[in-house]
């Protein structure tokens, strides 16, 4: 099948707001590292935008119903890789996550996975529409994204395993479970989950302080609580307009952790205020409604759940992030998309985002 | 929902992908897709509500919480004040140096190592604690942001510290006490502590001038400590202080201290020199010192300042003031003839024995000889109640009120509670107890004219909040006068004329009688020995081993411009008479001195052979003679002194004193010298009386070069009175030689040649009173 694309379908405005928060995370990670010797990576993260960038328009040139044909075999890769990582991958900080390969390159396989359950996703439960899903379809959906989650989660990366939660909720969702079945495995996954951590055997002590943490910062005021609490000084410090580019003291002064990743929010937060906050939270917002706008104009079901389970990603990561910085939320590691300093995290958006302008630009083809 | 076509049983996980074109989402989805908007939209509200409590209601909580955290206070060392000398010559003052600390935090797990390294390069002296491995790695463990692991340190150690490279590690400048000259002074300097606190002598009793007020920094801190700010209020620096002493006299001072302390080999010994005019203390010497540079080293006992906090039983030394109260009381002249009984006087059925046979002798010569049995009459004579006011005047039982800490005011009694005996003692320096600046003040008043004034170190001090002012040298000049008008605290204790009387006859101690070590070369010398036996003090008796060996005097007889006390503790080699010991601690150091301030000679310089001759003849034959007296009384005065003197420390107690040991009365005095006129000191047991003396006669022989109409002390009496000498357009030198031939003093009033004098030729004037000359050039 010819398929013709063409850019007068970009979406363009979408990418208007995308690159507008990229280049206000270049300014924030430019002020967060200036007086450290992580200096120049705003340097960096332009070129990772530009990689982004590239990497999305080659993706949105390729038909996204291709990738639905070969995805089962990028997902049986994928398994294979997250494996192998487990027992050849380099170690680093305690965490499998890395398999070099020859030529230097360090290759993390959780961070594809994301993208790659997003697309197997799609195909699954599209194929799916239109029926009542049973618990089998159910079930197979869980096993499709739970083995790679345990996979993930044995590293141990207990960030990048629970981004993959919202794309089976996501699928779940939007495949059309009925409110009965969405009950039950509600109060099913919270006993597990309370059972789990209750076991130990999963969850690592310093994963479980990690994640309650938030709710008493001033009880581990030396440990996750500390970066807590100084999330929370930085946003309250920086009031109303903030304390103006660069003179965050939180953040100058070394109190913030990793102000240029995980907590950047709280950076920006604090030197441009609630009202920096707010701009920057709208245009989260405009992006993710122009995103479900695509999914809703999407030619066919896959296309919308493919955008579905993009949109799903990110406002998971969002909400999670933003959370902890202002302290609802436990400290996880997961980065905020599109702020966050980091190849892996623009590399992911950016070709999520290809495949959403495919999919568009796919609209009134046929 | 129906337009999708499904597969009821899939057979794989996934489906065939189902490529049907369908433009619209049906309802259902739609609406699960606004839900996820709608998630979306409410978890943007409640972080925006979040955000407006934090960053609005909660912004100054946050702020406050953020300046905690961010910022410190701290206090910014003044530097502290300067110690000049008189000719501001700087004695103490402040250098930066360098202090290494350490971040803890930072270190990681390599503390021990760390520790190990560092404590190998500064732990350089095994007394200091604070430089161990085991406190250093003590206090990294201990703190997270800060430990000291070495303060104050010189550039070698900094130096290599530096190349090693440590992570953590950092230095700071820290004000550091330097004294320059290392110990001259140092008891009176004192020392300071690490934080800059004087912990002893002037530092100590200053320690608030010198100080200055602390500035305080307002800093901000990265998390790391790194300090990013600056500083708010500046630290005042503390006072300079200019002290009284003359560093070249001191330097003087310790150098003839220490040739005794090598001939003898004391236990300790103090020399103090003082301006007779005004009572400031030139030099306070102290043996053996300390290097207040490195006061780690000096034990608490090299810390003390004998000069002020000691007491001693000063023995024949105090008959000076018996003699010169005497005089004034007017129950004696210096020619009047005592009658010393053959040495041996029984007071209130005590025996008190001169070392030798004395027989009727004039009250200069029982001086001469020291006889105690003489001072024992002449006290009798006042009575104790008009005793005690002299002793009283003198200063003695009362602090000096010298600038530095721990002064005693030593141990008198007032008659009331004297012994039936006590009289017997005191007029010859026994069952009394004074320091060395008490002692050496009621001689200054001697050498004055007679009016006390009080003792001090400190010339002026700057006070930088008024302003600094110009500090200039105050060169010390020997003077004529005293200060007009009299500082506070000075009185007239004898008259000048009772005041030149005890002069001439002190000379005559020199010249003829226990003090003849301490004639010096060109110019006159007045002086009294003294031997005290050394209380032990937990026996409340007196020893027989060890003594106290004493020199007080001054010179120029008529003009003096240095008093001198030179108290040796306990000479372990030779003799342990004062006029042995320390006679000539007084001669070397008054001939330095005086040559050194310009003082003009008053005596013809002796030539070599000369020199050689006179110290010959000086050989003073030595006996003593013990007795005991009340000492358990004296101790016993220890009760009233205030909480804080430093004679109640625990080892002066009296409680802990054994009884007195009853009378030890060893008499070996008779014996020794048949010579008539010498009468030793007096028998008390610690006050070893001074020392021999040669037969009057033959005291020319004896000094002999002085040129001088010997008469002078001999031929009192009727013809007390000479003729001035024409002195007009002579050199000074010369109206010197020619004034002292017959007796009188010369006040120099100007330089070059002499021009006017008064009184006028011919007049007849007492004998050693002074001539004004006035010279031009």
């Amino acid at each position: 099948m010819r398929r013709f694309l063409s850019f007068r379908d970009f979406d363009w405005t979408l990418l208007g707001f995308v690159l507008v928060l990229s280049v206000i995370s270049i300014l924030e990670i430019y002020s967060a590292t200036m007086h450290t010797k992580f200096v120049g990576f705003e340097k960096m993260q332009m070129l990772w935008l530009a990689g982004g960038l590239v990497a999305m328009f080659t993706l949105s040139l390729i038909d996204y119903h291709r990738l639905l044909e070969i995805i089962h075999w990028i997902y049986g890769f994928c398994l294979v890789s997250l494996a192998a990582v487990l027992v050849v991958g380099t170690k680093v900080l305690g965490a499998r996550r890395w398999i070099k390969l020859p030529g230097g390159i360090h290759f993390q396989p959780s961070e594809w996975v994301k993208l790659v359950l997003i697309v197997a996703m799609a195909r699954y439960f599209a194929g799916l529409a239109g029926k009542t899903l049973t618990w089998v379809d159910v079930f197979k959906g869980m096993a499709m994204v739970g083995v790679p989650m345990l996979l993930v989660l044995k590293q141990p990366d207990l960030g990048t395993s629970l981004t993959y939660f919202p794309i089976l909720l996501c699928g779940l969702f939007l495949g059309g479970i009925d409110w009965k079945k969405a009950t039950i495995i509600g109060v099913v996954s919270v006993t597990l989950v309370g059972g789990i951590w209750m076991s130990g055997k999963v969850l690592k002590p310093y994963q479980k302080a990690r994640l309650t943490s938030f709710l008493n910062p001033d009880n581990d005021p030396k440990g996750t609580g500390y970066q807590i609490r100084q999330s929370l000084i930085a946003v309250g410090d920086g009031g109303v307009f903030g304390r103006g580019a660069t003179k965050g003291t939180q953040t100058q002064g070394d109190f913030l952790p990793i102000p240029y990743t995980d907590f950047i929010f709280a950076a920006f937060c604090e030197e441009h205020g609630f009202v920096g906050a707010t701009v920057v939270l709208l245009l989260y917002f405009l992006i993710l409604m122009r995103l479900i706008q695509n999914a809703q104009t999407a030619s066919d079901l896959p296309g919308t759940f493919l955008v579905m389970g993009v949109v799903a990603v990110l406002i998971f990561q969002i909400a999670v992030n933003v959370g902890m910085v202002v302290g609802l939320m436990p400290v996880t590691g997961i980065p905020l998309p599109l702020m966050s300093y980091g190849g892996s995290s623009v590399l992911f958006t950016f070709l999520a985002l290809g495949m959403v302008m495919n999919v568009r630009m796919s609209r009134f083809v046929n | 929902m129906k337009q999708f076509s499904f597969n009821r049983k899939p057979s794989r996980a996934f489906p065939p992908v189902k490529t049907t074109r369908t433009g619209v989402v049906t309802p259902m989805r739609r609406l699960r897709v606004l839900y996820v908007l709608l998630f979306f939209s409410a978890w943007a509200l409640a972080i925006c509500f979040r955000l407006v409590l934090l960053q609005v209601f909660e912004h100054h909580e946050y702020v406050l919480r953020a300046a905690r955290q961010q910022q410190r206070t701290f206090e910014v060392a003044p530097r502290r004040g300067i110690l000049y000398d008189r000719n501001l010559h700087e004695l103490a003052m402040t250098v930066l140096a360098d202090s290494i600390y350490a971040v803890p935090s930072e270190m990681g797990t390599s503390k021990a190592q760390t520790a190990a390294a560092l404590a190998k390069i500064v732990h350089t002296d095994p007394s200091d604690s604070f430089t161990t491995e085991k406190q250093i790695l003590a206090r990294l463990r201990d703190s997270k942001n800060f430990a000291w692991v070495a303060r104050k340190q010189n550039e070698d150690v900094i130096a290599r510290v530096k190349a090693l490279g440590l992570k953590g590690i950092y230095f700071q400048k820290e004000f550091k006490r330097f004294y320059p000259d290392n110990d001259i002074a140092a008891q009176v300097l004192g020392y300071v502590g690490l934080d800059d606190n004087g912990l002893g002598g002037i530092e100590q009793k200053f320690d608030r001038q010198l100080h200055g007020t602390p500035g305080r920094m307002l800093t901000a801190l990265d998390a790391r400590r790194h300090v990013l700010g600056s500083e708010e209020r500046d630290p005042q620096a503390g006072d300079n202080l200019v002290l009284t002493v003359d560093s070249n006299i001191q330097f003087m001072a310790e150098q003839a201290l220490d040739h005794a302390m090598e001939r003898v080999k004391p236990l300790n010994g103090t020399v103090v020199v003082q301006d007779p005019h005004t009572g400031q203390i030139l030099a306070l010497a102290i043996r053996p010192a300390f290097n207040p540079n490195d006061f780690r080293h000096a034990t608490r006992d090299l810390l003390r300042d004998h000069a002020v906090s000691d007491v001693y039983e000063p023995g024949s030394t105090f008959k000076l003031v018996t003699y010169s109260a005497a005089l004034e009381e007017k129950v004696t002249n210096p020619n009047q003839m005592i009658d010393c009984q053959g040495g041996k006087i029984v007071v209130a059925g005590r025996t008190v024995h001169d070392d030798h046979y004395n027989g009727i002798l004039s009250t200069s010569q029982a001086l001469w000889e020291s006889s105690d049995v003489a001072a024992i009459k002449l006290a009798l004579r006042m009575g104790p109640q008009t005793f005690y006011k002299y002793i009283h005047a003198y200063g003695f039982g009362q602090k000096s009120g010298l600038e530095v800490p721990g002064e005693t005011r030593g141990l008198v009694k007032p008659p009331n509670r004297w012994q039936p005996t006590t009289i017997g003692s005191i007029p010859m320096g026994q069952e009394i107890g004074v320091t060395p600046v008490q002692l050496i003040t009621m001689v200054s008043t001697i050498a004055n004219g007679g009016m006390y004034l009080p003792p001090h170190l400190i010339l002026k001090s700057t006070d930088l909040r008024k302003g600094n002012p110009q500090l200039k040298p105050a060169t010390f000049h020997p003077g004529y006068d005293l200060p007009d008008p009299l500082p506070p605290g000075a009185h007239r204790v004898i008259s000048t004329y009772t005041a030149a009387e005890m002069r001439k006859m002190m000379q005559g101690v020199v010249l003829y009688g226990t003090g003849k070590n301490a004639q010096l070369n060109g110019y006159t010398s007045a002086g009294k020995t003294g031997t005290a036996q050394k209380i032990d003090v937990r026996t409340h008796t007196y020893s027989k081993t060890k003594y106290i060996a004493s020199f007080v005097g001054f010179a120029p007889v008529n003009n003096p411009a240095v008093s001198i006390a030179v108290i040796i503790d306990s000479p372990s080699v030779g003799s342990h008479f004062g006029s042995s010991v320390s006679a000539p601690v007084f001669n070397e150091l008054a001939q330095q001195v005086l040559e050194y301030l310009g003082v003009p000679h008053d005596e013809p310089l002796k030539t070599a052979p000369e020199l050689a001759k006179a110290r010959k003849a000086v050989q003073v034959k030595e006996v003593d003679s013990e007795q005991v007296g009340d000492l358990n009384g004296l101790f016993a005065e220890v009760n009233d002194l205030p909480a804080d003197d430093p004679l109640r420390a625990p080892e002066h107690d009296p409680k802990a004193a054994a009884p007195l040991a009853a009378g030890d009365n060893t008499l070996r005095a008779a014996t020794a010298a048949p010579a008539a006129t010498s009468d030793q000191s007096s028998a008390d047991a610690k006050v070893g009386a001074p020392p021999g003396l040669s037969p009057a006669p033959s005291a020319p022989a004896k000094a002999p070069a002085s040129p001088q109409p010997a008469g002078e002390p001999v031929t009192v009496d009727a013809r007390r009175r000479v003729a001035v000498p024409s002195v007009v357009g002579q050199s000074v030198r010369a109206v010197i030689e020619r004034a002292g031939a017959v007796g009188l003093g010369v006040q120099v009033l100007g330089d070059g040649i002499a021009r006017e004098q008064a009184p006028a030729p011919g007049t007849m004037v007492p004998v050693g009173a002074e001539i004004v000359v006035r010279f031009k050039r």
